[in-house]
């Protein structure tokens, strides 16, 4: 009874509420804005935070991350520009629907999905937390390593017509993560003794640059085509179309609370997952894939979402952050005089279950506040261009440089977004290119830790592969996925059905 | 119609004062807009401490070397609220830039003007970045304002570890058994304290790095790595809870809060004329800043690091508030540097030499 009573402390004080509902309002907007992301939301409002009470604080916090991973899948619809990087996966088939005029369906989908998916994820985190906290923790690096080829597997899905430009893309993509220091040795790697690309390019400013300018870029070249008129009739998805994608909604929401409980792994490989999973599983869309299918939004935004409560696990029963909001979320907790850590539920329990509670309201009201300004939104489709790609272009310089508040981003984002336009010129995706440099640490990394674990053995490694369990599920789901993809099965599978 | 005419006008008037508390900095102008709380106290210190002086007359640029959410950030944007009246009730308006373990930041610090509005809050990597070869910038570049506090390295392993004491895990490397440590990677702390315990013990750990602290908290905890040394911020709520053993601290004492934990002096003596020696965080400003600048500063920030309300928030962080500056903390950092960078070269970490970079030998 006591934990329900703080958990929805928020529903007894309106001004909580006012925080709560404030925060997730603003987080959509903010989201949908390219550039502007949830990270660089949070810890902006960490400094003016520091006055208010806890609960507050934390309210706010809460709201913001919710709104703003929602945020980010509208931009990526409406201009092919995702808004955050865990939105990436849902301009895939998004951008195509509002290019047939469906943006307003294509943005409800979209709300209806990141609300189931955030609900479960807050049900995942009040009821399973130190489980599954426990549970994260048995991943070892090889586990890592294996879940970033599952992630790289995707380009196969994303290379359109031939799978050489989507491999090419994606080797780029790694190429850039290799810049900067080595981490294990100090080395310099690619740097041309320039201090500022120490720290390697931000996967964000490729992004902007492969998305937006490029996006820009490429729109400039036929200043006289019409837009397409949108219909915003229909905007809420019906109780059939919602029970229809329930399975999969539900499977991929699982992916993402699992993605996102892995401290080091977040939302953007958790919907990148799992858009290769509903690609997989998913026989006979109505519309393929890549071409506006609606799975290609429930996977991505069900997943994102849910890995914030997913993020929140072994942050409240831990200390340790989920993902790089909660990492903020961490600090601002010492700041208020919390102690992040295993005794944080006994010793402050309300807060605990406040935060749980807030993760749940939050997406009730994103049910409410995700559906307002879709009518104005579809609009900014139907500016005319002289005026909307300038404004991109200007959205993208100032996204880039508030990363890290670095010019030499700006030349980074402006370079890639030539590249991205050059490349769309000769038909090569740029999506893999960002898969490419999301994965590229992670891979690298866990792939020296889990080789020098072993006494830098590879077979010994390789055997390791074999003989935990974890890694055994996950090295077997890549050969599957692996096999299915070679000429043999599709034989085989084809000689089957004829048959039948 | 009167009453909508004045409903409107107080609306007015509440914005304004809003407005006037944001300061117009960018970090709380964006923040002004969705809260009202605080506004009028923010306008009203402004105005009291202005006539005082003539400086400051505008907001600071804090730029953090460690990305958001780590402790360089958390202890950096902790004292703001309690140095902001000593400041003139100008305000601090924080960037993290992060990258080349600070060099990004004490790059870009230096390059602005040398007026005092330009903060440094860092962390102690820059003072080994020139026999790393990372950077040609160290704090000898900037003038210390104040070094708020210190950090404490622990050995750490598993509950269930084989090895429950500092010895067992010792003797078990010596008699040839390779243990894993997890690390963050050369220059950082449990890297310079596994080369101590190289230089002591002469044992060597198969170093796997990871992340930053918290990665290797979790990888000790997961069974993915034998031990690693750590600060002890990183893993106190951990060890409260029996999740990680602490077995020795990296220190010439033993702390209040930790009574149970020995210091790793009571049980290798030898580790005394290497300690204390860990981590710092602190403020600076660029070098040929202006000395009453200097001396404004220091005032208002010696204040606020001596408020018990910051150093509980320190104490929290598994820190020791230590509030030194002026000469003292150029001392500090002086020592400071030419230790860590011996023991880096020392351990094999580098081939830069100090003494080829301008850095002497400490005598003991």
């Amino acid at each position: 009874m006591e934990v329900l009573s703080h958990m929805f402390a928020a529903l007894a004080d309106p001004m909580l509420l006012l925080y709560l509902a404030a925060g997730v309002f603003l987080g959509i907007y903010i989201g949908a804005i390219p550039g502007l992301s949830v990270t660089m939301a949070v810890s902006l409002l960490i400094s003016f935070t520091y006055a208010w009470d806890v609960l507050p604080a934390m309210a706010a916090m809460v709201g913001v991350q919710i709104g703003g991973v929602y945020g980010g899948s509208r931009s990526a619809i409406l201009l092919n520009i995702p808004g955050a990087p865990a939105a990436v996966a849902t301009a895939l088939d998004g951008y195509p629907l509002a290019q047939k005029g469906e943006a307003g369906k294509a943005i409800g989908v979209t709300v209806i999905q990141s609300v189931f998916g955030g609900i479960i994820g807050a049900l995942f985190l009040a009821i399973g937390a130190p489980l599954i906290a426990d549970f994260a923790l048995s991943f070892a690096p090889r586990d890592y390593f294996l879940l970033a080829v599952m992630g790289l597997m995707l380009v196969g899905s994303l290379g359109n017509e031939s799978a050489a430009r989507g491999v090419f893309a994606a080797a780029l993509g790694l190429f850039v993560g290799f810049v900067g220091l080595d981490m294990v040795t100090g080395q310099q790697r690619f740097t041309f003794g320039n201090v500022y690309l120490q720290g390697g390019v931000n996967y964000v400013v490729v992004m902007i640059g492969l998305f937006g300018m490029s996006e820009a870029l490429m729109q400039l070249r036929d200043l006289n085509i019409q837009p397409v008129k949108q219909d915003v009739g229909k905007i809420v998805p019906g109780w059939k179309n919602i029970i229809k994608y329930l399975p999969l909604s539900l499977r991929t929401s699982l992916i993402g609370v699992f993605v996102g409980a892995l401290p080091g792994t977040g939302g953007d490989i958790a919907a990148l997952i799992s858009y290769d999973h509903a690609k997989r599983t998913v026989k006979n869309p109505e519309v393929p894939f890549g071409q506006g299918a609606i799975e290609g939004l429930v996977a991505p935004e069900s997943s994102n979402n849910a890995a914030i409560g997913g993020a929140y696990i072994p942050m409240l029963t831990l200390g340790i952050p989920g993902d790089a909001v909660t990492a903020i979320v961490i600090g601002a907790m010492y700041i208020h005089g919390l102690k992040p850590g295993p005794m944080l539920m006994v010793e402050s329990a309300d807060v605990f279950w406040f935060i749980v509670g807030a993760v749940l309201i939050g997406n009730v009201f994103l049910l409410i506040f995700g559906f307002t300004g879709i009518k104005l939104f579809t609009k900014i489709v139907e500016v005319p261009k002289y005026i909307l790609m300038p404004t991109i272009i200007i959205l993208s310089v100032v996204g880039a440089y508030t990363i890290n508040n670095s010019i030499m981003d700006i030349y980074w984002m402006i370079g890639f977004g030539i590249l991205g336009y050059l490349m769309k010129l000769y038909k090569i995706p740029v999506a893999p290119v960002i898969l490419g440099v999301i994965l590229s640490s992670l891979i690298e990394q866990n792939f020296r830790r889990s080789v020098s674990m072993v006494g830098n053995s590879f077979p010994l490694f390789v055997k390791d592969l074999f003989t935990h369990p974890i890694s055994i599920v996950l090295t077997l789901a890549i050969l599957i996925m692996l096999f299915g993809q070679t000429s043999l099965w599709k034989k085989w599978k084809a000689k089957r059905q004829d048959n039948k | 119609m009167k009453k909508i005419i004045s409903f409107v006008m107080a609306i007015g008037m509440t914005l304004a004062l809003t407005a006037c508390g944001g300061n117009g900095g960018s970090t709380t102008a964006a923040a002004g807009s969705t809260t009202a709380a605080g506004g009028t106290t923010a306008a009203g210190d402004s105005t009291a401490a202005a006539s005082a002086t003539d400086f400051p007359t505008k907001d600071f640029q804090g730029s953090i070397m460690w990305s958001a959410g780590g402790v360089c950030d958390t202890v950096s944007r902790a004292i703001a609220p309690y140095v902001k009246d000593a400041l003139g009730g100008k305000t601090i308006i924080y960037t993290n830039r992060a990258g080349a373990a600070g060099g990004i930041s004490t790059q870009y610090v230096h390059e602005q003007p040398a007026d005092g509005y330009n903060l440094l809050f860092g962390a102690e990597n820059p003072q080994i970045a020139k026999v790393m070869g990372t950077s040609e910038l160290d704090y000898s570049n900037f003038i210390p304002i104040n070094i708020f506090c210190t950090s404490i390295g622990v050995v750490i392993v598993s509950p269930d570890s084989p090895y429950q004491t500092l010895e067992a895990l010792v003797d078990a490397m010596k008699s040839g058994t390779t243990l894993n440590m997890a690390d963050t990677g050369p220059g950082g702390l449990p890297y310079a304290a596994a080369a101590m315990m190289t230089s002591v013990n002469g044992v060597t750990p198969n170093r796997i790095t990871y992340d930053g602290e918290s990665a290797c908290v979790t990888a000790v905890m997961g069974g993915h790595a034998d031990y690693s040394i750590v600060t002890m911020g990183s893993c106190a709520e951990l060890t409260n809870a029996g999740k990680v053993k602490a077995l020795a601290l990296m220190h010439n004492a033993t702390l209040e809060t930790f009574p149970d934990v020995p210091a790793i002096t009571t049980v290798y003596s030898d580790y005394d004329k290497l300690l204390p020696w860990g981590p710092f965080y602190g403020v600076l400003v660029r070098e040929d800043t202006p000395q009453d600048v200097v001396d404004q500063l220091t005032a208002a920030f010696s204040e606020a690091a001596g408020n018990p309300e910051f150093q509980k928030i320190l104490t929290d962080l598994g820190c020791v508030p230590c509030n030194i500056h002026g000469q003292e903390a150029i001392d500090y950092l002086d020592k400071y540097r030419s230790v860590s960078s011996w023991l880096m070269y020392d351990a094999g970490a580098t081939e830069i030499s100090p003494d080829s970079v301008g850095i002497p030998r400490v005598s003991e």
